[in-house]
Parts: structure tokens; sequence; C-alpha cells
């Protein structure tokens, strides 16, 4: 195993702990109260922390853009919380809609809900792709770029990255509501986001720090890294468009949620 | 620049990350040094189980009846076949084939973890073969511990390996023989 998969291979086993950790005290809420509330809320942080170091999209769209970007640290925590908000209301809103509106199989409208926002946000990530290279194309020509329309990509990412609601937050949701807690379930569904939202941030910190190693390279061929940094992120919503088209089309029956 | 490019492959070729968290265990039935069917239990994790059980808890008794048992099997049934049972069987270098799933049942534990039990007839020569668990989708997480096994199975002398092809983790069972 190498080292990588390794570290991929106990990400899974501490979620494994997590997980079982986060059920167990949700149950003793109703005994012991706060104190088991803080427990709860502290290891959804975790859990979501460690949830999003594993691969994803929204890290991937992350990186990509501050490869093709740039930015300060600031940004990349700005644009990691922006994503870990509209991530929870999207889990959040399709579970209560799936729970107090439509009747059926929770998982499986939920993955129906998951795959059908996978392609909007597939279509949109192909969008800001080509926004982005269209301004490359642009900043070659004239270096000064407006703040306003870096600040409404900077949105679009947000939004394409966190629109594609988790399957973990609804089950944290929906358990906290079979014992009785609702307003735990929210709760711990907003701070498990928060969690991924830190991780999300870590990945824009550090495309960050190593185009800022780039050193010179950036000041004169800047331009080359934008354009390489759009075509990714142009590629990374391809690949999605195609998987989640693949999904949407697998008969229900056979697709993997139980 | 080499590591970034590295990194961000990784995340575009590895997006998946598993949701349900699965401890299984695995039982070979065995006859004359072959194995005839693997009967298996899956646990579920706890908040798995609870919507697992609003969804298949109709009557909302914390049991399943005979009506609700069938919906779960026939909903799970074609999902299994389709992910080749999450099971692949090698002796001898060649791919073991899985007949059909049988006697499938759920139940609520006790401590509110959902459990499926089923049989996988199949038929192979249990020295030397390789019983490998995994999701290729990488939705599911299995987890298969030594402590899973040994009660099951104090007739087999075995191992256990991770699986790890690069997307997706699992575990397998290496059978040295029988005891």
């Amino acid at each position: 195993m190498s080292i990588y998969n390794e570290f991929m291979s106990q990400i899974i086993n501490w979620q494994y702990t997590l997980n079982d950790s986060i059920a167990s005290y949700i149950k003793l809420v109703n005994e012991n109260g706060l104190s088991a509330v803080m427990v709860v809320l502290a290891i959804s942080f975790m859990y979501g922390l460690v949830h999003a170091a594993g691969p994803g999209h929204g890290k991937a769209l992350v990186s990509f853009y501050f490869l093709s970007r740039g930015g300060s640290y600031k940004k990349a925590i700005k644009l990691g919380y922006l994503i870990s908000i509209v991530h929870a209301f999207s889990a959040l809103s399709i579970t209560f809609v799936i729970y107090f509106i439509l009747t059926g199989f929770f998982s499986a409208t939920f993955k129906e809900f998951s795959n059908i926002s996978m392609i909007i946000s597939a279509v949109m990530i192909v969008s800001v792709g080509i926004y982005l290279f269209v301004q490359a194309i642009k900043t070659k020509k004239e270096k000064e770029q407006a703040d306003f329309s870096q600040e409404k990509s900077e949105y679009a990412v947000a939004f394409a990255a966190g629109i594609v609601p988790c399957p973990g937050v609804m089950t944290i949701v929906l358990f906290c509501i079979s014992t009785g807690n609702l307003y735990l379930g929210v709760l711990s569904a907003i701070v498990m986001s928060l969690g991924m939202g830190f991780t999300i941030s870590l990945a824009g910190i550090l495309t960050s720090y190593a185009s800022s190693k780039s050193g010179n390279f950036l000041k004169t061929k800047g331009y080359l890294l934008e354009m390489l940094g759009a075509i990714f992120i142009i590629l990374l919503g391809v690949f999605l468009f195609t998987v989640s088209a693949q999904i949407l089309f697998t008969p229900q029956e056979v697709a993997p949620a139980f | 620049m080499k590591l970034l490019a590295t990194f961000l492959f990784v995340h575009v070729v590895l997006y998946a990350h598993p949701h349900i968290f699965i401890d299984i265990y695995p039982k070979l039935n065995l006859h004359n040094g072959k194995a005839t069917s693997i009967s298996l239990e899956w646990k579920f994790d706890q908040m798995t189980s609870s919507v697992l059980i609003m969804d298949y808890d109709k009557n909302k008794n914390n049991k399943l009846d005979k009506k609700e048992i069938a919906l779960i099997k026939r909903k799970t049934k074609k999902l299994f076949k389709a992910q080749n049972y999450y099971v692949k069987i090698i002796t001898k270098d060649k791919n073991i084939k899985i007949k059909k799933l049988d006697n499938f049942v759920a139940t609520i534990e006790k401590s509110g973890r959902m459990v499926y039990s089923y049989d996988l007839i199949c038929s192979f020569d249990v020295k030397d073969s390789i019983v490998m668990f995994y999701d290729k989708d990488y939705y599911i997480a299995i987890k298969l511990k030594k402590s899973f096994i040994e009660p099951l199975n104090k007739n087999l002398d075995f191992d256990i390996k991770k699986v790890d092809n690069g997307t997706y983790f699992g575990y397998a069972m290496f059978n040295k023989g029988i005891k």
C-alpha cells in the first residue's frame, strides 16, 4: 500500500469509529442532556473534517480554482466556508422535503435528488471553467482583473461545489429525528458542514501555497497556470457530468443505495 | 509542481467516498474440502440502520414481518446481483461465479442495527482460495475483522489482508486450507 492509500484507508477507519461514536452519543442525549449534546457536536465537527478529507469534487474544484486564480489564505478559508454553508443548506432542505413532504424510500429518493444536483453542479463547474478560461485569455492581454467578477466566480464555485448534498448529513439528521432530537440533527448537520469547510479551506490554502512557490513563473507566465486550472475545472465538470448521467440512467433498483 | 499535479489528479479520479459502514460476518460452509456456499451477515452502522428502519419497518413496531422482509429482499437482491454480491472469489487464478443468493432474512438487533443474513451459493476448493469483500463504487465501506470470522470458521486456517486497488478498499480472506 502506498502512503497515500494507507492514509485513505486510515481515514475510513476514523470515519467508521466517529460514525459509531456520534450515533452512540445521540442515543445518550435524552438521558445526559447538554453534556452529551456538546460531545455530539464536537464529534460531528471531527466527522465532517475527516469525511471531507477523503476524495471529493469540492476540494478538487477549490484546488483547481486557486490554481487558476491564485488568492490569499483568507480567500481560501472564505471559499471553503461558503461551500460548507451551501452544502449544509442543500442537505438539510432535501432531507426535510423527503421527510415531511414526500413519501417513499429516504435513501433512494435522496440519491435521486443527489444525482440531479450533481448534474446541475457539473454544468455549473463547466461554466465556471469556461468563464475562468476566458478570463485567463483576457489576463494575458491586460493584467488587471475586476474584483467584482472575481467575487462572482467565487460564489459560483461555492454553489457548484456545495449544492450536491452529502448523504452523511442526511443520515445524521434522520437518526436524530428517530431519537426525537430534530434540533440536534439540524445543529449536527451544520457543525459537520463546518468541519468539512475546514478541510476544503485547507485544500485551497495548500494549492494557494503551492502556486505561490512557483515564484517568478507566475509573474511572467501566470496566465498559463490560469488556463491550466480552468481546463482542469472544465475536465472535472465533464467527468462529473458523465458519471452522474450514467448513474441517473442506471435502473433505480440496481443503484447503490439501500 | 509534480506533487501538486498528482494531488489534483488523484482528487479527480478518486471522487467517491463511503457513507455506509458495514461489519461483515462470513462463514464458509464446507463439504469434503470444498466450500459449497458462504453464509453472510451484514451489520449496518447505527445511523444507516435507522434510515433503513424508517424505510422498511412500515408498521413502526421495530420488528420486520414477512411482508417487510420480502420488500427488502426484492430490492436488495437486484442491487446485490448488479454489484456481484460485493464479493470476489479467486482460486487457482480463476474467478468463481456465484450462482445465486439464497435464504435472505433481515432483522433488527436490540441495539437498533439492521442485519441482512443470506447465503451465496457457489462451489470452490478452499485451499489457497481468496474471498474478497468490497464495494467497487466505494459507497459502502466494508469492515472485516479476524474476530468476526474466527468463531464462525473454527476449522479454517486463514489470514486477513486489506484489498486496495487504488480507488476502493476492502478486505480479503486468504484461506490456507482446513485445519
